[in-house]
């Protein structure tokens, strides 16, 4: 088994520096804890290619840490990048190939004008589709549509989503957005794919986040305060949207979280703390019925109960989910990590659930082309 | 706008594939699709460059295949459109 044992963030955003700079910003407090025991450095990263002229990034970072020899890797797998960096960190420790892995994942996005920014993700589809003029958020405004006509469901339910997880964002310090909206605000903000609105989206935001894994074994080393991955579990859908059977329902989602669920022998009614990938208001409903939280059709009414709330039954995103922390793609997963982790040792402040002991994230690729589901537990 | 069809079986599809999901053969021809059904719009406003500031994206049905159209002019559900191919991908048009 494999533990989380320390995290850190940057705060996410508009950001000056360039992505070495924030990875580095991320990792240096574990680096200075742990450096010596560190025996891998997974990097998580999507685009610094397209938005910052990289390539081999895991390289320059680790010698940016004076970490020169340390082995790394960079995963790559779009907005799904940071769940499949702790599942191979997860991997490499369980395998025995790595001690003691700093996981980083971190994105510079900002500079460019949105209609490049919207190229540069759009990149992701194949091209018989995306010459169409698909861009990523075309395809949540279809799933919006589908998803209200066939279970009858308001449409203030989606906006709800985003109501919530801004709430969230203003008490998380190193969220992209630190202010509440109003339901009234959110119907009002400027439409971008009919009929989602501006604050039904993640911001495009720079921002990174490191986590220290290890061993079972080895963890007394690393501090005290420990969370388990107790299962991880994993799935592809079709990349092609035009072959897929529906537009509610995500079956990598379910397929991943199944997986996850039944590998830590436990179900989604144990979890005290769920982190969603809301790259879209809509997407947190659909994968909380895909994940196994509600039955499908039923999501948009735990949302209109306060039930997702941090104080409901059912809290997910307490960190604001991208929605409202932003969404600098590498780093989303590995913060969704950095969140549980903060909830179950206690340290989440203002957005603290409590008596949070398990917890489970679902990090997803590409509008679905992938997802990695990882349950986490409590270390007693 | 083509849609590739196997030559073993007539699995249709969009996305080209070099082995047959349904038969496993790697044998396939293409076929232009001229019209289709519209089953569901949406009006982008937040564009990705090259394409215009605005348009909507169409859902088609073309002979039970799925596939994506842009379009300048909103479309009603059902109705159905023809299709051509401009200089950035295929359009469609009402019929
Ligand atoms: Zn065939």
């Amino acid at each position: 088994m494999s533990v989380i044992s320390d995290v850190s963030f940057t705060r996410f955003g508009k950001r000056p520096e360039g992505l070495l700079d924030l990875a580095a910003e991320s990792a240096l407090p574990i680096v200075r804890r742990y450096g010596k025991d560190i025996d891998f450095i997974v990097f998580s990263n999507s685009y610094s290619g397209e938005f910052n002229d990289i390539s081999g990034a895991n390289n320059l970072i680790s010698t940016r840490l004076s970490m020169d020899e340390v082995p790394s890797l960079r995963i790559d797998n779009t907005s799904g990048s940071g769940g499949s960096a702790v599942m191979v960190a997860d991997s490499l420790i369980k395998s025995g190939n790595a001690g003691s892995v700093l996981v980083i994942g971190a994105e510079k996005m900002t500079g460019y004008p949105t209609r490049k920014s919207t190229r540069i993700i759009a990149s992701l589809l194949n091209s018989e589709e995306r010459s169409a003029g698909i861009s990523l958020p075309s395809l949540a405004a279809f799933m919006t549509r589908a998803y209200l006509k066939e279970f009858d469901a308001p449409r203030e339910s989606v906006a709800r989503v985003a109501v919530k997880n801004h709430h969230n964002g203003s008490l998380n310090p190193y969220a992209h957005f630190q202010s509440e909206v109003t339901l009234e605000e959110v119907m009002a903000s400027r439409v971008i794919a009919d009929p989602l609105r501006i604050f039904e989206f993640c911001p495009v935001s720079d921002g990174a986040v490191s986590l220290l894994m290890t061993s079972d074994e080895n963890r007394d080393s690393f501090g005290k305060d420990h969370v388990e991955i107790l299962g991880t579990g994993y799935s592809s859908g079709t990349s092609s949207l035009s072959y897929r059977d529906s537009l509610t329902s995500i079956g990598s989602v379910r397929r991943s979280s199944e997986m996850a669920f039944h590998r830590s022998k436990l179900t989604p009614n144990y979890m005290d703390v769920v982190e969603l990938h809301d790259m879209a208001a809509i997407l947190e409903i659909i994968e909380s019925e895909d994940a196994g939280f509600f039955k499908k059709g039923h999501g948009w009414e735990a949302v209109m109960k306060g039930e997702t709330e941090i104080g409901g039954s059912r809290p997910i995103n307490t960190s604001g989910g991208l929605n409202s922390k932003g969404h600098p793609i590498g780093a989303s997963g590995v913060a969704q990590a950095g969140e549980i982790y903060l909830q179950i040792t206690g340290k989440a402040e203002k957005r603290q659930i409590k008596d949070a002991h398990l917890g489970f994230s679902l990090s997803m690729a590409g509008f679905g082309n992938n997802a990695t589901a990882i349950v986490y537990g409590g270390a007693s | 706008m083509n849609i590739n069809r196997c030559r073993n079986c007539g699995t249709r599809f969009l996305v080209a594939r070099s082995i047959c999901p349904k038969c496993g053969k790697e044998n396939f021809e293409q076929v232009p699709a001229a019209s289709g059904i519209v089953l569901e719009s949406v009006e982008l406003i937040a564009t990705p460059d090259p394409y215009p500031d605005r348009y909507y994206l169409v859902l088609l049905d073309v002979d039970d295949v799925k596939a994506f159209c842009r379009s300048q002019e909103k479309l009603r559900e059902g109705s159905t459109v023809y299709i051509r191919d401009d200089d950035l991908g295929p359009i469609c048009t009402r019929a």
